[in-house]
């Protein structure tokens, strides 16, 4: 009898493990891409968050959230001021780079994204601005966080192409790795075309466009 | 031979290999190993074999009254005692401190709290105090758990394996010396309580090789964190892994089952949770036949003391 209890016990908090991290989808505001850009003084942070509406389940409306500070914690203070749920970023699967954000700032973004609990198996791209690509929407998922992956599986399955982008693969790359370029422009161009190209990062600095 | 006094091979087998994997699969100290992981954990691995074996035959040669002299047994038993005693209570205080720890920091932040812990420690105290061959059963039935999970991550986390980061150079003996201590501390130094605990315990019922399981334990243990320490390097390589607070977890989390399945994180959940579970019971276990040596009308109320007192700890210091 004894030996049950603890099993039973044992396997109670075994399944309670398998929530998401504990809170309800309606106290939180999942993210599912993020965009850093460098502006003038300091770095910008777009967060792109899609919600469901009351009764409409499948209604999706996606809306952006940004912050700017001299650095990316802060940036993210700026972020959630005023924002009446809290952030979650364990949904999140794509992770902007903007043109500047290289060197140094390259670093706290690699940091953010670890401290963050952001999935190390999230998409890397770069854009020359990270807002426009996250505010011109998606075609065909729910949101743009969705859709590039999406779009980078279809290209490696049909041209055979390998991207090594995920959060991991660049932070491990010690500097050096391509990451693939997406263009906001081009509303009307098939899904497979918006990638424009590989931008090459050479001891974290953006050299050049393959 | 009483059927509960049996040699029972496999489950103690069981037994010890999850206690080895325990939260040293948490906390491997990657940070400290760097170039020098994989020669520091082979020699922690064989260190492992050896202190488990010097505490189990050590101990069963202390209590077993061959020491002729009365006065001179009990203070063999005690300066043996003591020590043995402070290593198992500090590895269920650790036990416990790095599941909890890992658990409010990856996946239930508001969840983990005192009642939380009161329940892991509640039922491994429960185990502890129980039957041996309730906690063997379900080592049994967990090892096989363990073994399923760790080797089907292991396979789908195959094609996230960079070949270059396994082709790293032979370490300098600098290294293998810096990373050597650290990774002693979680790798080898919980087999003497371990040991102590299987000695006491009187394991295999009069066995003729009672090192069998200790050495077949330590070797299935020691092969499963090769395992997750292998994976871990390939998906990540030295440099980066010394960086992540749980290196392992993190490597199982970018694995994919199939183009559906992403992050089977419930799986890898399951070594974390019952290694340390039975860890810390192993311990609780070790406490109760040590001092149950000494205090044998108070042997079955140690465990629920050794419960409180990690409590305590957890929450206190």
């Amino acid at each position: 009898m004894k030996q049950i209890a603890f099993l039973l016990s044992a396997a109670l908090i075994l399944l309670s493990f398998s929530g998401c991290r504990a809170v309800e989808p309606e106290e939180v505001y999942l993210i599912s891409a993020l965009g850093f850009d460098r502006v003038e003084d300091g770095v910008r942070l777009v967060a792109e968050v899609p919600l469901t509406r009351e009764n409409e389940a499948d209604q999706m409306e996606v809306r952006l959230f940004e912050g700017s500070g001299k650095s990316i914690p802060s940036a993210l203070e700026d972020m959630k001021n005023g924002l009446a749920r809290q952030l979650e970023f364990g949904h999140c699967a794509l992770a902007v780079l903007g043109e500047g954000i290289e060197e140094e700032t390259l670093d706290w973004v690699l940091e953010c994204l670890s401290e963050w609990q952001v999935p190390l198996s999230a998409t890397v791209v770069f854009s020359p601005d990270a807002r426009a690509l996250l505010g011109r929407g998606s075609l065909s998922a729910p949101a743009v966080g969705y859709e590039l992956p999406d779009i980078l599986r279809l290209i490696s399955k049909s041209r055979g192409v390998s991207f090594r982008c995920r959060v991991y693969e660049v932070a491990s790359s010690g500097g050096d790795f391509q990451i693939p370029r997406f263009l906001p422009n081009g509303e009307e161009v098939a899904e497979v075309d918006r990638l424009a190209g590989v931008c090459v990062y050479r001891q974290k600095k953006a050299v050049r466009i393959e | 031979m009483n059927a509960k006094e049996r040699p029972r091979g496999l489950h103690q087998i069981a037994l010890i290999a999850l206690f080895t994997l325990g939260n040293t699969l948490l906390r491997f100290p990657w940070a400290n190993a760097r170039a020098g992981v994989t020669v520091s954990f082979v020699l922690s691995a064989i260190t492992a074999l050896l202190f488990g074996l010097c505490a189990s035959f050590g101990a069963a040669w202390l209590y077993r009254k061959r020491v002729k002299s009365k006065k001179l047994r009990l203070a063999a038993c005690v300066l043996f005692s003591i020590p043995v005693c402070a290593l198992a209570f500090r590895f269920a205080v650790g036990g416990s401190r790095d599941l909890l720890l890992f658990l409010e920091q990856t996946l239930l932040p508001e969840r983990t709290g005192p009642a939380f812990a009161a329940l892991f420690l509640a039922i491994a105290a429960g185990f502890s105090r129980a039957e041996r061959r309730g906690m063997e059963v379900f080592a049994l039935v967990s090892f096989f758990a363990v073994l399923a999970a760790v080797a089907a991550l292991f396979l789908s986390g195959v094609p996230q394996f960079r070949v270059e980061y396994g082709k790293a150079e032979l370490p300098s003996l600098a290294a293998v010396g810096a990373s050597l201590p650290s990774v002693l501390v979680e790798f080898a130094l919980p087999m003497i309580p371990l040991g102590a605990y299987l000695a006491l315990a009187k394991p295999n019922g009069g066995g003729r090789r009672p090192w069998r399981p200790l050495v077949c334990g330590i070797l299935s243990g020691g092969g499963m964190m090769l395992v997750c320490v292998l994976q871990t390097l390939l998906t990540f390589g030295a440099t980066y892994t010394a960086s992540l607070q749980y290196p392992y977890s993190a490597a199982v989390r970018v694995v994919s089952l199939g183009a559906y399945a992403f992050r089977p994180e419930l799986i890898s959940y399951l070594p974390d949770f019952l290694a340390c579970l039975l860890r810390v019971a192993v311990c609780f276990s070790c406490l109760k036949f040590t001092v149950g040596r000494f205090l044998p009308r108070v042997r079955n109320w140690i465990p629920p003391l050794a419960a409180l007192l990690t409590f305590v700890a957890l929450y206190l210091f």
